[in-house]
Formats: C-alpha cells, sequence, structure tokens
C-alpha cells in the first residue's frame, strides 16, 4: 500500500497551484473554524462562570419544592448541621447559604418593594463575584449585623443615602409583621436588570430573625473542587445530606434552561463546522472530480496493468487525505495566529450593548477573550479529513468504475 | 370591599324596627352598615388560621366617616403598637420597633394585611352594594329558605374585584352571610356573621368570619368585644404626626 | 496447450442506430514463444482483438480461454488478478505513469504484486539492463525520449515475467531508426527468456520481424501466415 501513498502524494503536485488552492481555501476554512470555535468557547465559558458558577453553583441544595413554589415555608432546616456535612465533604471548595424574602423597604421619603437575600458575607466572598460588583460602598462585614447592601436601582428608587438606615418590613413566616432597621453600607450593580432594581443582601442571621426562620435557608449554592466531577458530588453529597426533604441538584438540573443554552455550545460548534465544512467539501469534490477526470486514460492504463478495482478507490481516498493532511497544516498556522490574537486580545463586542453582551438578561464582560480548547481543534481537524475523504468518495468511485478499454481510448 | 372595613372600624348597624317588607336596597344598605357609624372607636379580637401558623390578636379601632379610620395593635406583645392608619385610598403603617412610618406603595395593595387573609386592600375598597352593583331578589323568606337572598353582579365601572356577590340577609335585615364569587363565577371567600346582639337598640352581630375557600381550613375571625358608636373623635387623631403618639 | 484459446468471438457496438461487427466470429490460437502480428487496415478489428485477449473488455459472443479459465466466468477483481499476474500491455503513446520515475514504472507491477523488496530491485535492474536503460533509473517519463519511454514500457511489461505481452501499435509514434531498435529489442527478449508477444500493428517492420501474421479483415481472420 505505501507506493499507492507515494503515487497519491505525487499526484497531489502534480497540479501544484491547483491543489495549494484548494489546500489553502480549506485552511482559511479551518483557520476561521478555529477562531470561531474560540470565541464561542470563551464566550460560552463566560456564560458559564456568570451564569453556573456565579449564580447557580456547581450544586445546590435546596427544599425539593422550593425551586418551583418559592414559598417562604419551603425551607431547608437545620441549615448550620448541613452546611457543616457539606464543608466536611472532600470535594466542597465552598458553600454559600441563602435565605430570599420580599419586603418593603422604605427609606426617609419613599418606599419600594424588595427581594431580600440573607447570606454568610464571608462564604459569599469566596462563592460569588458579588462583593466586586460594587458601585458605592462597601461589601457585607463577616459576622457584622443590621447591615443591608442595595441594588444600585433600588437605592436610587428609595432616594436613600450611605450610612443611612432603611426601615425592612415584610411578612414574616408566623404571620407577624417582621420590622427593622439596616443601615445602607453599600450598592451593587449586577448586570442582572432584576437584581438591580430589587435586589437587597443583608445577613443571613438578620433575615432569619426577621421572617422568624431559625437556622433555616432556602439554597445552598456549593462550588466543587472539580468541575469535572459534578454529577459524582452531587451524588456523594445528597447521601451525605441524607433526608428527603433536603435536595441536592447539580446545575444542569437546577436550571434546565441554563444547561439548554450551554447545550448550545456543541450545536454552535457543530453548525459552524457543519457550514465552513460543507463549502469546503465543494472544493475537494472540484478539485478531486477533475484530478479523476483528467487523468482518465492514466487510471484506465492502472487499470489494464492489473490494478484491483478497490485499490484505484484507495489511490484517489489516500490523495484527498494528504491534501487535508495539507489544509489542516496550513489550517492550523492560520488558525493558531487567530486563536493567539483573540486568546491574548480578545475581541470587543461592547458596541453590541451600552453595558456589555447582553445574553437572556445576562450581561458578559463586552471583552469575549478566546478559549482554546484542544477538543474543538480536533473536532477540526477531524472535520477536514472527513470531509475531504468523504466529498472525494464520489470521484473514486467513478474511477474504480471506469472501463479500461474506454478509459484507454480517451483523449 | 367596605365590609372589612366597616368591620373592623365598629361601625354603628342601623337596623330598622323590622318594617313589614324591605326593598331590596335597604336590606344590601343594611348589609353594607353592618358595623358601620357615622363614627365609632371598638376594640376587635382578630383570631387567624393558616395551615402554617395560628395566631391572636386584640386590637383598638377609631373610625370618623367613611374616610378616616385608625387601627392599633395591642396583643400580642410583640406587635403591640403596630398601627395601621387609613386617610381615603391611603395607607400607612406605623412601627413603634424602628419608630417609622410607611406609607404601603400601590405594588403591595393585595398583600396581606397583619398575616390575616384580608388584603390592604380591603381595608382601602369602599364599594356599596346598593350603588355598584345591579341587584336581583333570588329568594324571599319561606321559598326555601328563612331568608333574603340577594345576587349582586358589579357595574362596569364599579372598583369591585369579583365577578358577583351574594348576599344571604335576614328578615330582620342582619345579614348572614356574603359570598364572593370571581370572573370565572369560582365562589373565593365567603364572610359569615355570627352572634347577633342589640347595639344601641339595634341588632348588630359581633363575630365576623372570612373563609377563604382556595385553602381549606383557614379563616380569620373578628369579634368586636367592645363597640361604642357615635363617640366624638378628634380628627387630629388621623394624622401622620400623630400615628407615633398613640 | 496454447496460452491463449478464442473461440466463435464476436463483438459488436452500438453506433447510433447502427450496429458494427467488429470481430465477427474470430477463432484463434496463440502458442507459448509466439511473436505475432496482427494485421489489417484500420476498423479490421486487430486492437479490438487484442483487447479480448487482453481482458480488457467483454465480447458480445464467444469466448476467451487463458490458462484455461473461460474470461467470461470471471469476475472484475479476477480479471485485474489475471492481468496482473499472467499479461503485460504495451501501448501506442507509452502510458507511463507521469509521476513515477523509470526505475518505479517498471516496478509497479512487481508492488502491485506484493513481491518482496530486494527482488523487485534486482529484476526491475536488470530488465532495465536489458532494454538500455541502464543508468535512467531516476528519470520521470517526462526527462525520458519516445523510444526511451518505449523502452520503459518494455520493461514494465516484461519486468513480471508475464505469459503474454500484448503491444498495441507499439512503434507507431516512434521513428523507423527507433522502432527497429524496438523492435529488435522484444525480438531478442522473445528468443532470450522466450516471452511470447502479441501486436496489432500496420508497421512493415513488425510485420517482417513476426513470425506469424494474422491479418484480419472486416472482424474476420483472412489470412493465419507463419514464417
Amino acid at each position: 500500500m505505501r507506493f499507492l501513498g507515494t503515487m497519491a502524494w505525487r499526484n497531489l503536485w502534480r497540479h501544484r497551484r491547483r491543489s495549494l488552492i484548494t489546500a489553502v481555501a480549506m485552511a482559511f476554512g479551518v483557520g476561521m473554524c478555529m477562531a470561531t470555535l474560540a470565541l464561542t468557547d470563551g464566550m460560552f465559558e463566560s456564560m458559564f462562570e456568570v451564569m453556573v458558577e456565579q449564580q447557580l453553583g456547581h450544586v445546590q441544595v435546596h427544599h425539593p419544592d422550593y425551586p418551583s413554589k418559592r414559598l417562604l415555608h419551603d425551607s431547608v432546616e437545620d441549615a448550620s448541621t448541613i452546611l457543616a456535612r457539606i464543608d466536611a465533604l472532600p470535594g466542597t471548595e465552598v458553600a454559600s447559604p441563602q435565605l430570599n424574602g420580599f419586603a418593603l423597604v422604605g427609606g426617609e421619603t419613599k418606599s419600594s418593594g424588595a427581594m431580600l437575600m440573607g447570606i454568610d458575607a464571608a462564604r459569599s466572598i469566596r462563592a460569588s463575584p458579588l462583593h466586586e460588583r460594587l458601585e458605592e460602598g462597601r461589601f457585607l462585614r463577616p459576622g457584622a449585623s443590621g447591615e443591608i447592601l442595595l441594588g444600585h436601582k433600588l437605592f436610587e428608587d428609595l432616594d436613600a443615602a450611605l450610612g443611612e438606615a432603611v426601615v425592612v418590613v415584610t411578612q414574616a413566616s408566623d404571620g407577624s409583621l417582621g420590622n427593622a432597621l439596616f443601615d445602607v453600607v453599600g450598592t451593587f450593580r449586577s448586570g442582572n436588570a432584576q437584581m438591580d432594581r430589587s435586589g437587597a443582601y443583608l445577613p443571613l442571621q438578620d433575615l432569619q430573625d426577621l421572617l422568624v426562620l431559625p437556622d433555616q435557608v432556602h439554597q445552598i449554592t456549593v462550588l466543587t473542587r472539580d468541575p469535572g466531577a459534578i454529577e459524582a458530588y452531587a451524588e456523594e453529597l445528597s447521601q451525605a445530606i441524607g433526608s428527603d426533604t433536603v435536595q441536592v441538584q447539580p446545575w444542569w438540573e437546577a436550571s434546565p434552561q441554563t444547561s439548554q443554552m450551554m447545550g448550545m455550545r456543541d450545536f454552535s460548534a457543530l453548525l459552524i463546522l457543519g457550514i465552513v465544512f460543507g463549502a469546503a467539501a465543494f472544493g475537494v469534490l472540484n478539485t478531486m472530480m477533475m484530478s479523476v477526470f483528467e487523468r482518465t486514460r492514466e487510471l484506465g492504463v492502472l487499470r489494464a496493468l492489473g490494478i484491483r478495482p478497490g485499490r484505484l478507490v484507495w489511490l484517489i481516498l489516500i490523495e484527498s487525505f494528504f491534501l487535508a493532511g495539507l489544509s489542516a497544516v496550513i489550517g492550523l498556522m492560520i488558525g493558531g495566529v487567530l486563536d493567539w490574537y483573540i486568546v491574548v486580545h480578545g475581541l470587543d463586542f461592547s458596541s453590541a450593548g451600552e453595558d456589555g453582551f447582553s445574553f437572556s438578561g445576562i450581561v458578559l464582560d463586552p471583552i469575549i477573550y478566546g478559549v482554546v480548547r484542544p477538543i474543538s481543534i480536533a473536532y477540526i481537524v477531524v472535520a477536514v479529513f472527513v470531509v475531504s475523504v468523504l466529498s472525494s468518495l464520489w470521484p473514486a468511485l467513478r474511477a474504480a468504475r471506469l472501463r479500461p478499454v474506454e478509459a484507454i481510448r480517451s483523449e | 370591599m367596605m365590609w372589612i372595613l366597616a368591620a373592623l372600624l365598629g361601625g354603628a348597624p342601623a337596623w330598622g324596627q323590622a318594617p313589614p317588607e324591605p326593598t331590596i336596597e335597604e336590606l344590601l344598605n343594611a348589609t353594607d352598615d353592618a358595623s358601620r357609624g357615622e363614627s365609632s372607636i371598638a376594640v376587635i379580637r382578630m383570631e387567624i388560621k393558616t395551615s402554617r401558623y395560628e395566631r391572636s390578636m386584640k386590637m383598638k379601632a377609631w373610625s370618623k366617616g367613611t374616610e378616616r379610620s385608625l387601627i392599633k395593635i395591642l396583643e400580642p406583645a410583640k406587635d403591640a403598637g403596630l398601627t395601621t392608619l387609613r386617610v381615603g385610598d391611603n395607607l400607612w403603617n406605623y412601627l413603634p420597633k424602628v419608630d417609622r412610618t410607611m406609607k404601603i406603595p400601590s405594588g403591595l395593595m393585595g398583600g396581606s394585611w397583619m398575616g390575616s387573609h384580608f388584603t390592604n386592600d380591603d381595608l382601602v375598597r369602599d364599594s356599596r352594594l346598593s350603588e355598584d352593583f345591579t341587584y336581583e331578589l333570588t329568594q324571599r323568606p319561606g321559598e326555601g329558605g328563612d331568608n333574603y337572598i340577594v345576587s349582586c353582579v358589579p357595574k362596569p365601572d364599579a372598583p369591585v374585584v369579583w365577578g358577583k356577590v351574594v348576599a344571604e340577609i335576614r328578615p330582620d335585615k342582619v345579614p348572614v352571610k356574603v359570598d364572593y364569587y370571581d370572573d370565572d363565577g369560582t365562589l373565593v371567600r365567603t364572610m359569615s356573621y355570627d352572634d347577633v346582639r342589640e347595639v344601641n337598640g339595634q341588632l348588630s352581630p359581633r363575630i365576623f368570619q372570612l373563609t377563604p375557600h382556595d385553602k381549606p381550613g383557614e379563616y380569620t375571625r373578628m369579634t368586636f368585644e367592645e363597640l361604642q358608636l357615635g363617640a366624638d373623635i378628634p380628627d387630629e387623631m388621623f394624622n401622620l404626626q400623630a400615628l407615633k403618639k398613640q | 496447450m496454447p496460452i491463449v484459446t478464442v473461440r466463435g468471438l464476436t463483438r459488436e457496438y452500438q453506433q447510433g442506430a447502427v450496429t458494427v461487427k467488429a470481430l465477427n466470429g474470430v477463432d484463434l490460437e496463440i502458442e507459448e514463444g509466439e511473436f505475432t502480428a496482427l494485421m489489417g487496415p484500420s476498423g479490421s478489428g486487430k486492437t479490438t482483438l487484442l483487447n479480448q485477449i487482453g481482458a480488457l473488455d467483454e465480447p458480445t459472443s464467444g469466448t476467451v480461454v487463458i490458462d484455461g479459465k473461460d474470461l467470461t466466468t470471471l469476475s472484475s477483481a479476477q480479471l485485474s488478478d489475471l492481468r496482473l499476474q499472467r499479461l503485460g500491455f504495451i501501448f501506442q503513446s507509452y502510458n507511463l505513469i507521469p509521476v513515477l520515475s523509470a526505475f518505479e514504472n517498471a516496478e509497479f507491477v512487481l508492488m502491485l504484486r506484493g513481491t518482496d523488496a530486494a527482488e523487485r530491485r534486482r529484476r526491475v535492474m536488470e530488465t532495465l539492463a536489458d532494454v538500455g536503460l541502464t543508468g535512467m533509473e531516476h528519470r520521470r517519463p517526462s526527462e525520458l525520449s519516445g523510444g526511451q519511454q518505449q523502452r520503459v514500457a518494455v520493461a514494465r511489461a516484461i519486468a513480471g515475467r508475464p505469459a503474454l505481452i500484448l503491444a498495441d501499435e507499439p512503434t507507431a509514434n516512434l521513428d523507423s531508426t527507433t522502432g527497429h531498435e524496438l523492435i529488435a529489442l522484444m525480438k531478442g527478449l522473445n528468443e532470450q527468456h522466450k516471452v511470447t508477444f502479441v501486436f496489432a500493428t500496420h508497421d512493415p517492420k513488425v510485420m517482417e520481424a513476426a513470425r506469424r501474421v494474422v491479418e484480419l479483415e472486416d472482424g474476420k481472420i483472412a489470412r493465419d501466415t507463419r514464417k
């Protein structure tokens, strides 16, 4: 078979120009695919960071009914015991509890409805970038009480000022009217419009007192040490907690929409590959068709000399395989340069939106940095070969079906 | 709904001396005014039962005219001093613990008042069956029951959230119960009246119980422990400055 | 036993509505060691007959038997193998593989057969010496003259020591001197190595050298002369 390779390789260089044009065209496809995939991978990576790691966590712990009903009473009880169990698990990076409730927040003159979120400041700092999203003032101080952090729009709506006390009034779980004063220590800008308009963070303990939900939380967001082993971790955690009224969900179960959105990563990759290589396939088909057509006599001679039709198919396929290899090599160089630029400098999409790149209500950094995954490059390279070989299958079969007498007589 | 306001404010029932045959309008007015008077001072016990909690509150309520009222919680101690002021369509809560007064924004008017089955809206709505509804007598005493039954449908522009209201009223014009239906014709809640006593020479129910039909087993029951009608209440009671001084 | 036995061979072509009988009942036997020329005017059927014997084309009726095998019963792959193992071809326009060197062209059949490298090298070098191309092994066809190319073609045909070599107008593209040299070369191989040659030609030089001349007219054998 080796001499078939030799012949195929030399055949490729017979029409240097044509082969090179085809190869370079495919190589540009490869390069563009690499750049586009690096970009989408980068986008999805930052979406994963923003939507999964910063919002959902890798794993969520909550009352089974809480996600669907979001009722005040569907809480996780004995939260401190459960937190201790989560912390004891070796796969745990950090667990951050949260208690939610609706309230009326009043400033000196104005009041507004708000979504209260009781958090453990020390854990939140480790688990989420919330403390980095401050607009003014400072984050909640770990261990402190009587402090509140307001969404910047809510802060404006209340005509509040830093250091001023706002009153928080809410319907507590026992039917009483929970009310207390909190000092505004800061404001945040999360990028999520609803959060900025109505979100308010306060110490978990304070909210538990206010809502009369002692040692209860609505959810615990867990980040694991190994994002690749979330499923196993969730299983392990579920057993460690061992309670029917506490549900442990990996993020993709907790938010099927997010999961669906992240699933578009593969779809978009396939779409890009499909478009680029659909076009490339025609190039290869054309090149190989011409190559077979103009070599009809030569192929007839090979048949006369006793080569089997099957081997002739191989000869053509190997030729296109080399063409693919050539394209891949040039393409990797082109793509390497593009990838380098996108990874190092990023692409600025700030013209797409004023605050950043908005995707389903989530605001992403307007500058998207590429992420190069070996698997993406592997996809592309495999695609080059598969497309090239597949699209030369027809010319190859045509070559094999030539009738020797007619082929030799041609020209 | 005016009846809750009326109930809370312990108005004076204006029962007549059983004329031969009351008009429908008279029956409805009597229901609307079941506990309303020009001015009143009442002490009310409110018992709330929900699937989550049971609580009992004691409160004192002052009312003057149809536009102004003030309710102050006396018990339990934790909530004592919480005061709600109503002037027209506006509600304010005074929170003694933090010494603040908060106006309830329109967005939260649908929320529960003090954990009861009454909404803030119920406190300020002021429709009258005899004015905002078209009504029809569906049963007279002796026609399958002892009482009058009046079916009321809101007029197109009436400030009413219900699709239909059906009141059952005794021949002596004392209301027995009122059923509230939504636009789909589903029975949503029932206000029933009990423990009829004579106050100031007039018959008046002492217990008002609100039963929401979408929450089985739950209710809010108000019992008028004291009721003083025609009291002279100064106007200054019903302003924001006065809230803190109560 | 003859290498090739042809019985009642007919080959018809469809040219529009007209059926052309290129071969019309040919009977022929070719024995080992023959140096035979198929002669005749254009259209007499000599190339068609050569293609039939070379297992390159299927007959309309009749049989071609090579090594006791009726070609009509063989599959396409079996026909390929038969050509590879038993037959050699020389064409009018040389038809060397342009991307292969002289050595590699001559080596091609041995390659296909899977002969081991040392044996291939020995046989190819020997054959190239036989056709007088020693020292030109690495040249590509484009770097060789017509005569040299045809010598490579002869080397390719004989390197595998086939039972029968079929040559279709091998001298038509060569000048007279070169043609003479090539005929002499093939004649020498025939005498020296007992290689069997069948030519389709109208070159008088070939006819002169041939020991058997089969003359075709209108798809039939008109004369079969042995010298």
